[in-house]
């Protein structure tokens, strides 16, 4: 049996989805009414979909989904007991306790020095004299550690 | 549960950080609702029901030990199904590489209970004949190319939008479209024989 | 036995006062690093040697790249000159004069062909640090940063 030219089996597909545009939707049932190959086709993707359904209900019949989350469950809270067994173990563990007080010790020290003032009391430098060949000379602290900055330029 | 689902866990927005704390009643609740959706997803990629019952294990397990790392970029379902389908296609191409697919002879088949399944007319002969349908509709699926048989499997059991097949596949809509298209005319193929037979003895030829 | 060994502790001890009176006439020594830094508007990479330095010279420059020329390191008694040869034939001469409480006394002076260009006497901080800079150099300017601790 030809097929008409109009005949469009991505549209058919599409259409069995629930994907057609309004103006597609509207061409199509005007084309199916007149195109016996279409009917068929289609009456062909919805057997294969009742089908498809009815073979999957079947599997699904077969399977005890309340063994199925039992399993789960299971397996899920040994995970989570497990995950609380390894990490209790190295929490324990010597290889971690004694870095991880030598690491505390550290930070302690740490913090107990940046407690004290950041900003040196005074200048790095106290500038007693300054000469030479220059043409300009500028004298700056930086603003965090107050270190002195002698910038000149030279004379050509 | 009842309690619960009406403060809200069908809402993602209760659900998901429930979830992350690792409460055990959102958790059943997502088994719940997932389970069945998730069987189907598997089965309808690897054809094999014990495996299944495995990949829907394994997603659920995966789906807590990681949740915490969902950051709702996509939907929880979306997220979800895209782990199933990835869990399934690791599967198969595992199963692949050790022993080729495993093939069940229609005499297994026709031994299985079939109390779940609802026949028109439940002769012996009609539940011989609709088994021998499916066998061949699953063996269509079988040699159908992983991308479209996903995307099918995604439409036919879950019947998800080709946006949503889209972004559990990260693909394009348009791609969707076609590999179901493609699909079906395969699957249409497989079945030729029967289908129109069907329609012979339909029209009383 | 005992009258053979008091001359070899006497002169021992002697030895020990000696060695002691020279050092501490000698006065301290003073342990001085310079650096000399190529800053320029280049695209070359962060110094690493310069980390910690630079953060605090973008605190006061713009220059969008600092390279290390040289490190050098000197220990100098009091009235003793460390010379550091610096790029363009210039020269970097530092001569501690005095030790004040927590200051070292400095001076510094760069010769240019020669020829003195820049001369300045500073007190520098115990462990602290400065920096002279503007000297062209290439494409850039030469920064020294100077260091002092005794």
């Amino acid at each position: 049996m030809k097929r008409s030219k109009a005949c469009d089996s991505m549209l058919l597909s599409r259409h069995m989805d629930g994907e057609l545009s309004p103006a597609e939707y509207d061409w199509l049932m005007s084309h199916l009414a007149a195109c016996p190959d279409c009917q068929e086709e289609l009456r062909q993707n919805e057997a294969l979909r009742t089908l498809y359904k009815s073979d999957l209900a079947e599997e699904r019949s077969q399977v005890s989904f309340q063994g199925l989350e039992r399993k789960v469950l299971k397996q899920v809270s040994q995970k989570r007991l497990s995950w609380w067994m390894r990490h209790k173990e190295l929490f324990f563990s010597k290889k971690l306790l004694i870095p991880a007080t030598a690491m505390a010790a550290m930070v302690l020290l740490f913090f107990s020095l940046i407690r004290q003032p950041l900003l040196p009391p005074d200048p790095s430098a106290i500038i007693t004299s300054l000469s030479g060949d220059m043409t300009s000379v500028i004298v700056l602290e930086t603003p965090k550690t107050r270190q002195t900055i002698i910038w000149f330029n030279e004379a050509s | 549960m009842s309690n619960r689902e009406s403060i809200g866990l069908s809402d993602e927005g209760t659900l998901i950080p429930l979830l992350k704390k690792g409460d055990e009643e959102a958790f059943r609740y997502l088994l719940n609702q997932y389970q069945t959706k998730l069987f189907g997803i598997a089965y309808g990629i690897t054809s094999d029901r014990e495996e299944s019952l495995d990949i829907v294990q394994d997603v659920f397990v995966k789906v807590f030990q990681h949740i915490g790392a969902f950051r709702g970029e996509s939907g929880l379902a979306t997220w979800i199904y895209r782990i199933a389908v990835n869990q399934s296609l690791n599967w198969q191409r595992r199963w692949k590489r050790k022993f080729g697919w495993r093939h069940r002879p229609l005499g297994d088949e026709a031994n299985d209970d079939n109390q779940g399944l609802i026949l028109k007319d439940p002769s012996p002969q009609a539940v011989y004949e609709q088994k021998e349908l499916e066998t061949v509709l699953r063996e269509g699926l079988k040699g159908l190319p992983a991308e479209a048989r996903v995307v099918f499997v995604l439409n036919e059991v879950e019947g998800l939008s080709y946006d949503e097949i889209a972004d559990v596949l990260k693909i394009k809509k348009g791609t969707v479209s076609s590999r179901l298209y493609y699909a079906r005319k395969k699957l249409r193929k497989s079945l030729e024989k029967y289908m129109e037979e069907g329609n012979e003895e339909e029209q009383g030829l | 036995m005992k009258a053979k060994r008091f001359p070899f502790i006497t002169l021992s001890l002697a030895v020990a006062i000696i060695a002691l009176s020279t050092i501490a006439r000698a006065g301290p020594r003073i342990h001085i690093e310079a650096v000399t830094i190529l800053a320029s508007h280049d695209s070359s990479p962060r110094d690493r040697r310069l980390s910690g330095l630079i953060n605090e010279l973008e605190s006061v420059f713009r220059y969008s790249s600092y390279r290390q020329i040289s490190h050098d390191k000197m220990n100098l008694a009091i009235g003793d000159t460390g010379v550091v040869p610096l790029p363009g034939r210039r020269q970097l001469k530092i001569t501690p004069i005095r030790v004040s409480g927590k200051r070292a006394e400095l001076r510094v002076v760069i010769f240019k062909r020669g020829q003195q260009v820049f001369q300045t006497v500073i007190q520098l901080l115990n462990g602290g640090r400065m920096t002279v800079g503007g000297p062209k150099h290439k494409k850039g300017y030469l920064l020294f940063n100077i260091s002092s601790s005794f």
